[in-house]
């Protein structure tokens, strides 16, 4: 999830909003060529969200659209039906190519309206849906283009054809009716699929629109794409379209039978819609993710407009969980160079004056007096000091190994490591970096007092947190990361899950087990991506290690 | 946005107001009484808000012990302890003071033990002896003393979950065995909507701004907003903060630094209106 560069009032910060509503998919804005402000839209693919907005400031109100329309979009859901779809299509007949763009056109526009609707709702502003209206309005008189002009190709043959959405958006939106569209294959779609539009247009329901597309998209791959090819539509019925309806030049007449047509096109919407659902019922690696999400697996009686409801509700803190179940791993190599080092004076300085400061509350190796004290002198037991609850939990300090740990901050991640082994001989010293076959997973270097690993390879941080959860109890423990910067791209599957939001996503769930977390960031820090840290040291560059954060890394490990 | 129908005081009915799932579980809970029931959740989900109502409703809120676990509790906290005390002469003398178990065990006292997932073995170990079929306490530290414990004795403990990606939980399994109700909970027991518009004296316009700013927060869980920082908000609200001040003051440092001017954004999308 990318961290937008925040504006001075932290009111107004419409991009982060904007980011963190679309969860992990990435925002990517676009000026949508017209001048209106609430003139807005928001398509998707399988990873980006694309806005198409005003270039420039825009009101607080425009910005709010845009976030609704990015909340409120079931563009995941209308994604898998849209698969299912053309796999259909493909099972029943030919290659439904123009279909799916007809498919991706109408959903397009009818869900940002219904978004816009939402959003009005949501932010209990009615103002915004009313600017939308009128200025999609505006922007459809005054035939701003609006990129929804697309070429329709029919698969295997030549035939072409360029189809102005805008006119079918300017339908939907009430700025044009069915005598004023132009478009023959626009007029043709809405024509036939008028009641369809008109229900869709004016929903709130994520279910309507989808349903609408598909109808849509069906009628006209059955209507026209499977037929003699685009523009081979059937005869309009007589009165249909009044006394003046003027057929589209160059069209032909039909080349299926209605009821034969409207049998095709209900079979491939009853099936599209049937497999998305058994399969959100079914699959089991979605029952997997919803179980780590903590949410109830869906009943098998449910119908598509439930699943359709539930995906909204649930698809990101399933998105969310799924991040936990990553392919990435760490484990431990034994076998990785391992150089020793000579602690410098000045560290050894420190550790000598930090030890009688924290030594009053823990003794060296973090044990405690306990109150079987008397046993000592009477009977010579020397088993009387007990671990402290901090102490007796797991110490871990995972040290970054990547190459961009050499030189400089190499010494100074080795000088921080010795000192906590020095100060605590329990706690456990791993170093990490990415195994040379896979960049994705981690090694897991144990290393010890004076000693730092060979360092190269890039920062899989996430494969080596996963690495740990299999070596440790990590309940309660005290984990300290040495890092140079952010984590590397995990490329595990990289169109849905970013190395960051897994690291955040995990160290989120530790942190609910109990686990404490402290960062050491050496170096420039400019691609800094905080995890939610307990304790945060920066040392720059050219800095020595001093006694405060000698001392800082103590407390947290012993209090 | 301005609040303008508060309520007054008087006018609230300052009652919990639970989801059917709330209610549900305060049934069963009640059913099961006086066995051991433990509930885990996230912070702010209402456990202990549905612990308490089923002490209320059993008329003994009064008679209610609690102990907040931690990992360096002493012993001297749940069990007691031998203290100093002054005599009539002001010479110390050393007295036994039961702890919140004890009392609890002694008395017939439901004992509320929260985040018992935190809780020391020795700890445990008393507990258990108090939870099945023997039902004594022993206290070694005071001369041997057997407590049988008394039939109107009752455990609930709350505890945050194991994390998303763990399964196990750090609780003994032993202890774990002898919960007759053990169970998630993975939404809010308390229905959030009608204990806001309660405390905002039936502002269906502002409760809405609230609940649709949850919504908006809940989408991440690094932002997100439990029942209680709500129903904080609201009462900061009814006493006559506005929301953004309200925001600001009671949940915008709560939160990473990244996250927080979009914690306020939102806000001022909602009650800036």
């Amino acid at each position: 999830m990318k961290i937008w560069k925040s504006p001075k009032d932290e009111t107004r910060d419409h991009m982060n909003f904007l980011q963190h509503l679309a969860g992990s998919r990435q925002v990517d804005v676009t000026p949508s060529g017209t001048q209106g402000k609430f003139d807005t839209s928001v398509e998707a693919s399988s990873s980006s969200l694309y806005i198409k907005k005003a270039s420039g400031r825009v009101p607080f109100n425009a910005s709010l659209l845009t976030a609704g329309q990015v909340k409120f979009g079931a563009h995941g859901m209308s994604a898998r039906v849209r698969g299912k779809m053309d796999r259909n299509m493909r099972a029943k007949g030919s290659t439904p190519m123009a279909s799916c763009q007809v498919y991706d056109n109408v959903y397009a526009i009818l869900e940002n309206k219904r978004a816009a609707r939402k959003a009005a709702d949501h932010f209990g502003r009615p103002k915004i849906l009313s600017d939308h209206l009128k200025e999609v309005e505006k922007s459809s008189k005054e035939q701003h283009q609006y990129g929804y002009k697309t070429t329709l190709r029919n698969a295997g043959k030549d035939d072409t054809y360029e189809v102005d959405w805008n006119e079918f958006r300017a339908y939907v939106y009430g700025a044009k009716t069915l005598r004023d569209i132009k478009d023959p294959i626009i007029e043709d779609l809405v024509r036939r699929n008028r009641d369809t539009v008109i229900g869709a247009s004016d929903t709130l329901n994520p279910t309507t629109t989808i349903l609408a597309a598909l109808k849509i998209a069906s009628n006209f791959w059955v209507t026209e794409e499977t037929g003699g090819g685009i523009g081979t539509v059937p005869k309009p019925p007589d009165g249909e379209k009044g006394e003046d309806a003027i057929p589209p030049e160059g069209l032909t007449t039909e080349p299926l039978g209605e009821d034969e047509a409207s049998d095709l096109e209900d079979a491939i919407v009853a099936d599209t819609t049937d497999d998305v659902t058994s399969e959100s019922i079914n699959k089991s690696d979605f029952d997997k993710d919803r179980t780590v999400a903590g949410i109830d697996p869906l009943e098998k009686g449910s119908s598509f407009d439930d699943v359709v409801n539930d995906f909204v509700d649930t698809s990101e803190q399933i998105k969310s969980a799924s991040a936990l179940n990553g392919r990435c791993d760490g484990k431990v190599n034994e076998n990785h160079r391992i150089s020793s080092f000579t602690p410098s004076v000045r560290l050894q300085v420190e550790l000598s004056d930090t030890r009688d400061v924290a030594g009053k509350m823990l003794g060296n190796s973090g044990q405690r007096v306990s109150r079987n004290v008397w046993k000592l002198s009477a009977f010579g037991d020397t088993n009387v000091f007990d671990k402290h609850p901090y102490t007796s939990s797991d110490m871990i300090v995972l040290a970054d190994c990547s190459s961009s740990m050499g030189g400089m901050w190499r010494k100074r991640a080795a000088e921080i490591s010795t000192a906590v082994k020095e100060r605590f001989p329990d706690a456990n010293l791993y170093g990490f970096r990415s195994n040379r076959g896979q960049s994705y997973n981690a090694d897991l270097i144990p290393f010890g007092k004076a000693e730092y690993p060979h360092c190269d390879g890039s920062t899989p941080l996430c494969g080596a947190m996963k690495g740990l959860e299999s070596l440790h109890n990590l309940s309660e423990a005290s984990v300290l990361i040495i890092t140079d910067g952010a984590v590397n791209q995990c490329y595990n599957n990289a169109l849905d899950r970013d190395a960051v939001d897994c690291c955040k996503s995990r160290a989120s769930a530790w942190r609910s087990k109990g686990v404490r977390f402290a960062t050491i960031y050496i170096g420039y820090g400019v691609r800094y991506e905080p995890l939610p840290v307990e304790l945060s040291v920066r040392i720059e560059p050219y800095d020595e290690i001093c006694s405060e954060d000698v001392n800082k890394v103590f407390q947290f490990f012993g209090r | 946005m301005a609040h303008i129908a508060l309520k007054t005081k008087r006018e609230r009915s300052h009652k919990p107001h639970f989801t059917p799932l709330g209610e549900e579980l305060i049934n069963d809970i009640q059913q099961v009484h006086p066995f051991p029931v433990a509930l885990l959740g996230a912070a702010g989900c209402g456990k202990t808000q549905v612990a308490l109502e089923v002490i209320k409703r059993r008329g003994k809120l009064g008679e209610m012990e609690m102990i907040g676990c931690h990992p360096g509790l002493d012993i001297i906290d749940t069990i007691g302890g031998w203290q100093s005390k002054a005599d009539e002469a002001g010479r110390p003398i050393m007295s036994w003071v039961d702890g919140p178990l004890t009392r609890a065990a002694r008395m017939g006292y439901s004992l509320l033990v929260d985040e018992i997932t935190r809780l020391n073995q020795q700890h445990v170990g008393r507990i258990m002896g108090v939870t099945d079929e023997t039902r004594t306490l022993t206290l070694t530290e005071n001369g041997g003393e057997k407590i049988k414990v008394h039939r109107d004795f009752a455990i609930i403990a709350t505890a945050n979950p194991p994390s998303a990606g763990y399964n196990v939980v750090n609780l003994d399994e032993a202890l774990k065995s002898r919960m007759m109700v053990y169970t998630f909970i993975t939404e809010p027991l308390c229905d959030e909507e009608a204990t806001v518009e309660d405390i905002l004296g039936g502002d269906t316009a502002y409760t809405k701004a609230f609940m649709n700013w949850a919504d908006d927060m809940r989408k991440d869980q690094l932002t997100y907003v439990s029942t209680r920082d709500l129903c904080y908000l609201a009462k900061m609200v009814g006493r006559g903060f506005d929301a953004m001040k309200a925001i600001k003051l009671n949940f915008r440092d709560k939160i990473a630094v990244e996250k927080r001017s979009t914690i306020m954004t939102s806000a001022s999308a909602h009650f800036e209106v």
